[in-house]
């Protein structure tokens, strides 16, 4: 795999993970679970 | 090192574009919260809105992006990200309906509020979006009507999902938040404006007009422009423009590599294009002296960007077009680095640019190595495809330290890449483009 292909397939999955772990973040900060 | 620094800054902008609303509403002052699944419904549908917008980026072909980032990883990010916009703004309702079901009358399009009414055709819009874009050649929509439908779509998508933002105004009630969607709107349209009139006009201020025509093996032909009235511009070796012979705004331009020399002293831009579909075929109907337009340069597929003693060149077919603009011109620069271009192509007579290749050869330290797919009787070369026992066979001994550039159609970029991992070449020694990135 080129270094292309390594930072495309990082930035995809970074953005997914991210959007994934802040959405259950903020939805247990408003829900009062912290 | 100064394109290190641009790319993380440009993938800091990016992030921060798409989770600062969402970080700040965590870190600052906000209305009460509510139900768990109800929260995470909005969180999901923030950043369904904030990756929408931002889908305008990635295929905008900005200079400034182009330069860091290739343009078929952009159209790859772009894809795979949409997707998973699409699923997470899926997601939006679907929470809000696990934890109140009685929140499903607002599918009912006759009595509910402009709000959901405004959401759920976005919704709609993305869903068409995402299918018309996944399995348009299986739906044979023609790929001009299908950039009509999509720019439509998208803009129905990202303004009616913003309307419902502001119309919900729960989280959208604190100025900040107002402040940043509107902002980022505000860059959206820019991107929007740029893409749909300014380069349109800045392209027809700037015509080309077709200067020869050459017919080349394997149904190619070489197409030569000049400037018409304006100084053209410069590109470098490897990179690509958009061309069509139709006005700008209609948008049915079709990327090519440049196949010439890119120290030229003339103002003359060359391709080479293979007769593949609607546009391509047309390419022998072209006459001396008519219009054409040109977008570009665009791409990093460069040699210049690398301070290397050896490089690598891997092409099939017409993947060689740019490979032949980098021979041309490391031959006009009388370079006597140590070179190897494995070239596979299906015949011998289907080689592009044969002859000319053996006489770069003589001038250079040039080790072509052409592999073809049903060689000839007699034919004493490689044969086959290009794999990890016919590079073994013609790679320098220090081929570990060199540069190598890769061009042709995805699946066999995957092969090659497959080959690098065999004969433990480093990632960032490999540069690759390919084709079908639309």
């Amino acid at each position: 795999m080129d270094i292309q292909h390594v930072i495309q397939r990082f930035f995809v999955i970074v953005t997914i993970v991210l959007c994934l772990g802040l959405a259950l973040l903020f939805g247990a900060v408003q829900a009062g679970l912290f | 090192m100064k394109k290190k620094i641009q790319t993380i800054l440009w993938l800091a902008f990016y992030f921060l574009m798409v989770f600062l609303p969402l970080a700040l509403l965590i870190i600052l002052p906000r209305p009460d919260g509510r139900e768990f699944l109800r929260e995470v419904s909005v969180a999901l549908g923030f950043l369904a809105m904030a990756l929408l917008g931002l889908q305008t980026i990635p295929t905008s072909r900005l200079k400034f992006f182009t330069k860091v980032f290739p343009m078929d990883t952009l159209y790859t990010i772009h894809h795979n990200l949409s997707i998973f916009t699409l699923l997470i703004a899926l997601a939006h309702p679907i929470l809000l309906f696990i934890n109140n079901p009685e929140t499903l009358r607002l599918l009912n399009l006759i009595v509910a509020p402009w709000r959901a009414r405004a959401a759920v055709v976005s919704v709609v819009a993305m869903l068409i979006l995402v299918i018309t874009s996944v399995w348009r050649e299986a739906l044979k929509i023609k790929y001009d009507i299908w950039r009509w439908v999509h720019d439509g779509l998208s803009f129905l998508a990202i303004g009616l999902a913003i309307f419902h933002m502001f119309k919900v105004n729960y989280y959208m009630s604190l100025t900040y938040q107002k402040v940043i969607w509107l902002t980022l709107t505000g860059i959206w349209l820019l991107i929007i404006l740029y893409i749909r009139v300014i380069r349109p006009i800045r392209m027809l201020k700037h015509p080309y007009k077709v200067a020869k025509l050459i017919e080349e093996r394997g149904q190619c032909w070489s197409l030569y422009f000049e400037p018409d009235g304006h100084k053209g511009f410069d590109f470098e070796a490897g990179q690509f423009a958009w061309l069509t012979t139709e006005s700008p705004f209609i948008f049915r331009e079709n990327p090519f590599s440049f196949s010439t020399n890119s120290d030229h002293d003339d103002d003359y831009i060359g391709f080479t294009i293979k007769e593949l579909g609607d546009f391509t075929n047309t390419i022998k109907t072209l006459q001396p002296g008519q219009t054409i337009y040109v977008d570009g340069p665009y791409g990093n597929f460069s040699m210049d960007e690398h301070d290397c003693k050896s490089m690598v060149f891997i092409a099939g077919g017409i993947g060689s077009a740019p490979v032949m603009s980098m021979l041309r011109t490391l031959a006009y620069r009388n370079c006597q680095k140590e070179i190897v271009f494995f070239y596979g192509n299906p015949t011998w007579e289907a080689i592009i640019y044969r002859e000319e290749l053996d006489e770069i050869e003589k001038k250079m330290n040039l080790k072509l190595v052409n592999v073809l797919e049903k060689p000839h009787e007699g034919w004493d070369g490689e044969s086959g495809f290009i794999t990890t026992d016919v590079m073994r066979r013609h790679l320098h001994k220090n081929y570990k330290d060199a540069i190598f550039f890769v061009c042709g159609p995805l699946p066999m970029i995957k092969a090659v890449q497959r080959c690098f991992k065999d004969l433990d070449i480093p990632p960032n020694h490999v540069f690759s483009e390919q084709y079908d990135m639309a």
